[in-house]
Formats: C-alpha cells, structure tokens, sequence
C-alpha cells in the first residue's frame, strides 16, 4: 500500500459507510429520542447476514437486500420490549444484546466460523481492474446508496410524519392526546433505521471481504454516537458531517503519530482529542455543529432548484413578478 | 338555554379513601361559556380529568353531545370534538409555533409511513390548507407575527394563547381550559378573556373555563359552578353567585 490516495479513498469509503449508519441513528436518536446503544450489534447482523448469504451462493443483490430485511427484524424484535422501557434502560439492555448476539457468533464456530471469522465475496465482480478503479466503484456504489438513505432520511424527518417525531421527542404524553399512536411511530422508526444499519453492514462485509467478530465492539456504537452528537442531533447532514470528521481524526492521528514525539503514546492521541472535542461541543454548542431546522419540508438543494426555474421562465420572456 | 352539549349526573372520584369528587351533576350549553370555580383541592383539575377521558369515575355518567363519554379513552373523546388545555401549558419547544398547531390537525396523510412516500401531493396539499387555517388561529389570537419562530422564545402567556390556538385546531365543540391565566398579568388575563369571548362569537365553541381570578371570571362568563371539597356548593349567573352567603364563605373568604 505504498499509494496514498488509496488510503484517501479507503477513508472516504469508511466514512460513507459509517454516514448510512450515523444518519440512521440519527432518525432514532436525533428525531425520535430512542437511544440506540445496540447499533454494532445491528450492524454486525447485517454484515453477517451478508457473508452467510452471499456464502451459500445466493445471486446478487439478494444478500445485501437480506442483511436489510434481517436486520430490521431484529431490530424490531430487540426493541418492541424494550422500547416500552425508560431511554436509559433501554440504551443498557441494547448494549447487552449487541454483547450476547457478538459473543454467540464469536463462540459458535457453526454459524459463521467463530473466531476465524468469515470471508464476504465483494459486489464489485469486475476482474482485473487496478485498485484504485476498484476502489472508485466500491466508492460510487456506497456513495450512491448514502444518497438514498439521506434522501429518504430527509423525507421521513422533514414531512408531517417528521413532525409527530419530533413531537414524541419532546412531550411523548401530549402526542398521545393529540391522538398520535407513539408506539407504532417508534417501531416504524427502529425498522427503517435498523434496515439502514443492516445495508452498512452487508456493504461494509463486502467491502471488507472479511469478518470477524472482533470488528463489532460496543465501542463501534459510541463512534457512530459520537458522529452524531459532533455533527448535530436531529441533522442528517450534520450525521454525515460527523462521520467525515471522527473518520479523518482517526486516519489524522494515525498518521500523526509518525512526525510527533509527545509525553503520551501517540496511539491514544486520536482518543483524547475526541474526547476533548465532545467536552468542548457539550459545553459550549449542545446542538451540534450543524443545528436542527424546521420541520417546514425542503427537498434538498430546492433552494437552487427554484433559481434554475426561474431562469427559464425569465428566458422565456416572463418577468421576476410572476413567480413567487 | 340552547341545547346541552355536556353533561354529567352525579359524578363520583375517589382516590383510596379521599372522594375528590362528590356526587357532581353539571350541565354545559351549546355556545355558552361556563365557568368553575373553588378553592385549592377543591376537585377541579380532577374534574376535568374525569371529563377528558384520563381518569374513569367510580360511579355516575357523562354525556358529551349525546354520547356516553365516561370510561372512553382520551383520544375517543378528543375524536368526538372535546380539548381541553392544560394548567401548564405543554407546548413543544423547539419546534415552530405554526408546527405546534399543524401538530393537532387530524387525517394528515403525510403521518403515515405509506402515505408519506405514495402520496406526496395528498399531504403537501393538506399541509397548504392546514397551514392557512392555522394562520387564522394564529390572526385570531395575536400570534401571528411568531409564527415561524421557535415555541420556546415566546412569553409565558403567549404560551398560554399557544395552547388555546393549539385546542382551536381540531375544530372542537367544547374546549376546557384549566387557568388560562395562570401566573399572568393582569392585562394580559383580561386580553385573554377578551380573546376568549371573540372565538366563541366567532366560531361557537364552548368554553369551560377554570379561573381563580373571581372578578376576571365573573365578569366574562355566563353561567359559573363553585366547586368545595368535590362538590357543586352554588351554581348561577355570576351576579347571583357573587351574592351567594355560601360562596362568600368558602371562597371569597366572608
């Protein structure tokens, strides 16, 4: 790996890859107020799922839409119980679940090959390319399912549907009088985001070509928890923002260390700069870098949408009066 | 009077061994405004609760515009046009004041899973509509010009009018409003009223109010109830009540 924009590219895949996870996270934290801590747990259902489908031969894209479908059930079967708990108990009884489900495959050596972990054949079948190519098609194929997550993201949470969210958000007893049935609105919200979660999982399987339990710590989930809570709550830019900024702190620091000479072991550096940041943002910008908007629906990037028809109405002839 | 909207017969509460509210009968006209009044602990809040739908009574019945309405849920009645407002105003605060009336609005297409992503043009069109009509509330009660801005930056008795506005929405025959005027200034309380008064003429809503302000209560209804350790001690026009030997003792202090 002598060429570094590989290890760019590479970082920019994490980042996307990671982006689909934040941003679901963020439907479920940032709008909904559900704390998720089981998010490596789903994401390692899906990655499984993948490898064990796309494994016994399955023709594509049936693995990648199966670590979907499994996921979200998983989801909803992990949290229908749980959501009926108070948000600290449930962000507790996740993290265990995320636990027993990565020790089972860890120690089942029948599912998924236990501790040796399980090859994923990539999606990208195209022999003989260079690896950056390659590198570029797995990225056009995460960025372009990014943009579909964020996209139906921004839909879900910038609509009348994004507003009952919300409205369980800050008072879940006035959503109940107002005839709002909560319940069903969280259900539906831990199954598409755990659906999000399970596709970063099958695409991170075969981006990776490997598995292995180990990848899936609960200290994944406090990554993604601090993506979001970096980039802004209840932003599903900022979610993406914040996974290209935890990303790049990571490879910086990585890289970092080679040039540095501190007091302390340079591994840690990326820890401690993290965990400054978040002091710094809690204190002094608890909203994020990126801060909520109105419900009021925008389709994204409508603002420059407008300009470009009003252009062509003034092409044609007719005056700035008569739109608006 | 016109016809009774609401009315309950011999209406009993009892929470372990303590009845909150005794053997209550009360009726409420269409398009009048009707007041209730009592001392702290007198079982008003109670009453209202009992009326809402969020606790059953142990025994007597409610009628609301010729449906049996005790025992129902809370959502059952809000569905058959009662809203009520509560003593602390529950307005979500980081959300627009227009998004805090849209919120009440019933049927919007858009809330749905389905419904968001198959029938865009359905909801951005109720959205349109709703959005005018909240405009109006908004007009009514003075709020207009905050419409887009966040709950949270407006005054406790904006918040209070908020809350009315919010009842408004859902088209309702009756609104309870429990204190409208809490912790407000006096003007304010009497530009409430006044607020108050215009909706009814305009829209013919019922209002049941609770007030503790006796003059501004007095004053602005047309029929008031004196609620005492969970029972009806008088009942009449306000001028009648005022006068009333039983009332001055137990609430006006003699």
């Amino acid at each position: 790996m002598g060429d570094p924009l590989v290890y760019v590219l590479d970082g920019l895949a994490y980042t996307g890859l990671f982006g689909i996870v934040a941003i679901s996270l963020n439907l479920e934290y940032g709008f909904t107020n559900i704390a998720n801590f089981g998010k490596a747990a789903f994401f390692m259902v899906g990655a499984y799922a993948y490898a064990i489908a796309a494994g016994a031969g399955l023709p594509q894209p049936i693995p990648l839409l199966l670590s979907m479908i499994v996921t979200a059930m998983v989801g909803l079967i992990a949290c229908l119980p749980a959501l009926r708990l108070r948000e600290d108990y449930l962000a507790i009884s996740l993290i265990a679940l995320g636990e027993i489900i990565r020790l089972i495959i860890k120690n089942e050596e029948w599912i998924a090959g236990g501790v040796w972990g399980i090859s994923a054949p990539s999606l990208v079948t195209i022999t003989a390319l260079s690896h950056r190519t390659y590198l570029y098609l797995q990225l056009a194929l995460i960025y372009g399912l990014l943009l579909v997550c964020y996209l139906i993201s921004q839909l879900v949470a910038y609509s009348p549907y994004g507003r009952v969210l919300r409205t369980i958000r800050e008072d879940e007893v006035l959503a109940y009088t107002l005839g709002k049935n909560v319940f069903m609105y969280k259900a539906q919200i831990v199954a598409l985001s755990s659906a999000m979660t399970g596709l970063s999982g099958g695409l991170y399987a075969q981006y990776r070509n490997f598995i292995n339990p180990f990848t899936f710590d609960p200290l994944m989930t406090f990554t993604i928890w601090i993506m979001v809570i970096l980039g802004g709550p209840a932003n599903n830019t900022g979610a993406i923002l914040g996974s290209f900024m935890v990303e790049f702190f990571e490879r910086a620091t990585r890289m970092a260390k080679d040039y540095l000479s501190l007091p302390v072991d340079p591994n840690n550096l990326r820890v401690i700069l993290i965990g400054l940041l978040i002091i710094l943002m809690v204190a002094y910008r608890p909203q994020g870098i990126l801060k909520e908007s109105p419900v009021r629906w925008r389709f994204p990037l409508s603002g420059y949408l407008k300009h470009i028809k009003l252009g062509m109405n003034l092409r044609r002839g007719r005056g700035w009066h008569m739109r608006s | 009077m016109a016809h009774e909207i609401l009315t309950l017969k011999s209406v009993v509460k009892r929470f372990g061994g303590l009845t909150v509210v005794n053997d209550v009968s009360l009726s409420i006209h269409k398009g009048g405004m009707f007041g209730l009044m009592g001392p702290n602990g007198s079982g008003k809040t109670t009453l209202f609760n009992i009326i809402c739908g969020l606790y059953k009574p142990d025994r007597g019945k409610i009628f609301f515009d010729g449906t049996r309405i005790d025992g129902l849920k809370p959502h059952k009645v809000f569905d058959l046009g009662l809203t009520r407002t509560f003593q602390i105003p529950r307005i979500l605060q980081r959300l627009t004041v227009l998004d805090n009336l849209l919120i009440a609005s019933e049927g919007n297409p858009g809330e749905g899973l389905l419904g968001l992503f198959l029938r865009r043009g359905a909801w951005r069109r109720f959205e349109r509509e709703k959005e005018m009509e909240a405009k109006e509330v908004l007009d009514l009660l003075g709020l207009k010009e905050y419409a887009d801005r966040r709950a949270c930056e407006l005054s406790g008795g904006q918040m209070k009018l908020l809350e009315i506005a919010r009842a408004l929405m859902t088209r309702p025959k009756v609104i309870l409003l429990d204190e409208p005027t809490a912790g407000i200034n006096p003007v304010l309380a009497t530009k409430i009223y006044k607020k108050i008064g215009e909706i009814r003429d305009e829209l013919h809503v019922t209002f049941f109010i609770i007030e503790h302000r006796a003059n501004l209560l007095l004053r602005n209804v047309d029929w008031v109830y004196v609620m005492c350790r969970g029972r009806i001690v008088a009942e009449g026009e306000p001028h009648d009540v005022i006068k009333d030997p039983v009332v001055k003792e137990t609430y006006l202090g003699g």
